[in-house]
């Protein structure tokens, strides 16, 4: 398929005069980077998430952000481990996340998540307060 | 989010680059449609073409090498 245009994100509001259109498309795209971040993280495959259709989709992708939250043994962990040990120039995020797993060190790991993968780490606490919320309300 | 692109296709779907990395010299990317939050893809860039990828292996290769460039 070919490209015919490419636009940098924030070129892609200068064109929209409605404010309401601009701030739903902002929204509609922060929505698809976070789960879209958060399935690539876990390792999740394209074909397996379209298989899912939608409804199931959110629920997929509920689990898989919740599994995050727990990212001490989580795939988040697994696949930037598997990354880090083969880069030179990510020595100390691997020495950050070795720590983070040998000691359980939940603060090291938000830490590292805020700065890392700020857009990660908000779906995983928005998801969080969600599931107490759900909890409390039961 | 600011050094993210939009792309646009010849049918006219509209697609976020949520990450991108250049791996034995091909440029690969993980897109999310713009109107459907369900429809995200592992694709290849070759010139000014985009072509999915459905290569299981490939994928596994791939994504750690995207992750870290989310």
């Amino acid at each position: 398929m070919k490209i015919t245009k490419v636009e940098k994100y924030g070129k892609y509001y200068e064109n929209l005069v409605d404010e309401n259109e601009r701030k739903r498309q902002k929204a509609q795209i922060a929505s698809i980077a976070s789960l879209g971040g958060a399935t690539l993280l876990a390792g999740l495959s394209a074909t397996n998430i379209i298989n899912t259709g939608n409804a199931d989709f959110l629920t997929v992708a509920r689990d898989v952000i919740l599994s995050l939250a727990s990212a001490y043994s989580g795939l988040l962990v697994n696949a930037s481990f598997t990354e880090l040990t083969t880069r030179e120039n990510k020595k100390k995020d691997y020495q950050i996340l070795t720590h983070c797993l040998k000691t359980n060190d939940g603060e090291m790991m938000t830490q590292f998540l805020q700065t890392k993968y700020p857009g990660l780490y908000t779906a995983i606490e928005n998801n969080i307060k969600n599931q107490m919320i759900e909890g409390m309300t039961k | 989010m600011e050094d993210k692109f939009i792309l646009t296709l010849e049918d006219n779907n509209k697609y976020l680059v949520i990450s991108k990395t250049i791996y034995n010299g091909i440029t690969y990317c993980y897109i999310g449609k713009l109107d459907d939050n369900t429809q995200y893809h592992f694709a290849q860039i070759i010139n000014d073409n985009i072509e999915l990828i459905t290569d299981q292996n490939l994928i596994n290769e791939l994504t750690p090498l995207l992750v870290d460039n989310i």
